[in-house]
């Protein structure tokens, strides 16, 4: 945790908005669905110091959480292609968001 | 009625009411509705259908936890804030300002950290403040077992004792202290029926961090190094310092020159001697001769009664700081056989005690912090104790760094930046705490630790 430094590594919010575009195709969302993408500093000894959250809101779907050990800077269109994958097929891949 | 303040933040302002039932939030939402501000207000409301709002803007939440948490940081948020304000921004063009009325039984917390977690959330909508209106009769039905009435209370910008034909003055009085000793950062007002300031509740800057250490003066003020403070003015000449045994077997003073006998400020001299009084003393034997100047000295008084001289090379106003009050050892300067008599004195004795389980703690500190110990302690506290801070704000200085950081944060959520240069003030920090359980003494300690 590094309170003097940006509070996320997508200042201008751009990699925050594609995150979100991609999470939302890839899930096939519609117009109700509100998706969320924040950054978690962890402190605990072994974890990556910071970890990307992306919630899912819909008012008819349960919540969705997906997670990267990285920050949202560092986040590719393969790790969201995979995340949601398993979300739609859990089986299909590791589980690449499990908590530290 | 007073317009609405505008500023230049093209971000829709969002201000939380919160308030235990019955403390008067709808009268007040409905109030602000009707008001000629000329602001299209959208409403968001827990209590849907309580008491009819007419706006045209009016969407019903339900209450709807969701954690974040990644077993460092606990993050709980509103989903249901989040997937409304997400939808709400579509129709940005029908409104200028939203109002978000929760529950008599809502945490702040998560509403207010719902406002924290997303970026892009944090570049359309900002949190203006959070409105806690109190039932000035009733709230003490509940003020000692209610979580939810204490942590509306702490969580507050704008705390609005409502009600008040309903209480004495002396009842009044009461309640504000105890408010007061809860959340030192709040502005409170007073209210019969709601009836409050629009300028009072909107548009107030809760969050702003250019305005992060708008606190009551007093309350910042540093818990000093000494208690008493006099003013001399002096002519030159030898002067004798009589103190008789007391609690202490030595007692550290200061004696600082502060301008000239007809003008002179001995407040200017407070953050000299707070320094002063942090450095090593040096230890005076009884008849020792004492110089004005930066000196702390250390009196040893283990006789029962003991002098010590005061040499005045220059007339002029000299401001004489004690690390006791000077009755506990019936001290006093003598000038010849006469008594020299402060022109001005002062206490500085901290008075913080009160027993509330949610409190406040302020820390004003002089000089410069060390980055990476600052983030290390803040580190530490949060993941142990974040849970039970509600609040902090504070202003920085950092060692290497022209500019002054301001910061604050919710619960483990933070942000800051750099603020303004430091101008010709003396570099300070400042920092307020609002949360459960905060020991004082220990957050201080860990506070100083960090000094560069």
């Amino acid at each position: 945790m590094d309170i003097f430094s940006s509070r996320s590594s997508c200042d201008s919010s751009g990699c925050a908005s594609a995150i979100k575009a991609q999470v939302a195709a890839e899930l096939a969302l519609d117009e109700d669905a509100t998706v969320l993408v924040t950054e978690l500093a962890c402190m605990e000894e072994g974890c990556p110091p910071i970890e990307t959250v992306i919630a899912v809101f819909h008012p008819k779907m349960p919540k969705l959480q997906l997670r990267v050990h990285r920050p949202m800077s560092e986040i590719t269109t393969s790790d969201i292609q995979k995340l949601c994958a398993q979300k739609i097929n859990p089986l299909s891949e590791n589980d690449n968001g499990s908590s530290c | 009625m007073e317009a609405l303040v505008e500023n230049d933040d093209p971000r829709v302002p969002v201000t939380i009411l919160t308030g235990f039932l019955g403390s008067g939030k709808t009268t007040l939402l409905n109030r602000i509705l009707s008001e000629q501000h000329g602001k299209r207000i959208a409403v968001i409301e827990n209590e849907f259908g309580e008491v009819g709002v007419d706006q045209e803007l009016v969407i019903g939440a339900e209450e709807e936890i969701f954690e974040m948490n990644n077993g460092c940081i606990c993050c709980t948020v509103r989903g249901d804030l989040i997937r409304i304000l997400g939808n709400l921004m579509k129709r940005r063009d029908k409104f200028d300002y939203i109002l978000i009325e929760t529950t008599g039984m809502a945490d702040p917390g998560p509403v207010a950290q719902t406002f924290f977690v997303d970026d892009e959330m944090q570049t359309k909508l900002r949190l203006d403040g959070i409105v806690t209106l109190v039932d000035a009769k009733h709230v003490w039905l509940h003020l000692d077992t209610s979580n939810e009435v204490k942590e509306q209370i702490a969580f507050a910008d704008v705390l609005v004792l409502n009600k008040t034909d309903l209480v004495t003055n002396d009842e009044l009085e009461k309640l504000e202290s105890r408010v007061r000793a809860m959340n030192r950062a709040a502005k409170i007002c007073r209210s019969l029926n709601a009836e409050v300031e629009i300028a009072n509740v909107l548009n107030v800057g809760g969050f702003n961090l250019g305005r992060a250490m708008e606190v009551d003066p007093k309350f910042m003020e540093p818990e000093y190094p000494f208690e008493w403070r006099g003013v001399y003015t002096l002519p030159s000449g030898r002067y004798t310092y009589c103190l008789k045994r007391g609690p202490d077997p030595a007692m550290n003073i200061a004696l600082l020159p502060v301008g000239n006998v007809r003008t002179h400020n001995a407040q200017a001299s407070v953050m000299d001697a707070v320094l002063l009084f942090s450095e090593d003393a040096i230890a005076v034997s009884p008849n020792e001769t004492i110089r004005p100047g930066r000196q702390l000295h250390r009196l040893a008084l283990t006789e029962d009664s003991q002098n010590f001289t005061f040499a005045v090379d220059a007339p002029g106003a000299y401001a004489l700081y004690t690390q006791h009050k000077p009755e506990e050892f019936q001290a006093a300067l003598f000038s010849d056989s006469s008594m020299a008599c402060p022109v001005e004195e002062k206490d500085f004795k901290p008075d913080h005690e009160h027993d509330d389980e949610v409190s406040s703690v302020g820390i004003t500190t002089p000089g410069d912090l060390d980055k990476k110990k600052f983030n290390k302690w803040m580190s530490e506290l949060l993941r142990n104790q974040g849970t039970d801070i509600f609040r902090m704000k504070g202003v920085l200085s950092l060692k290497g760094e022209d500019n002054r950081f301001v910061f604050q944060g919710v619960h483990m959520l933070f942000d800051g930046r750099p603020d303004r240069p430091w101008r010709e003030e003396e570099r300070h920090n400042q920092l307020i705490f609002i949360g459960r359980n905060l020991d004082r003494a220990r957050l201080k300690e860990g506070f100083h630790s960090c000094l560069a």
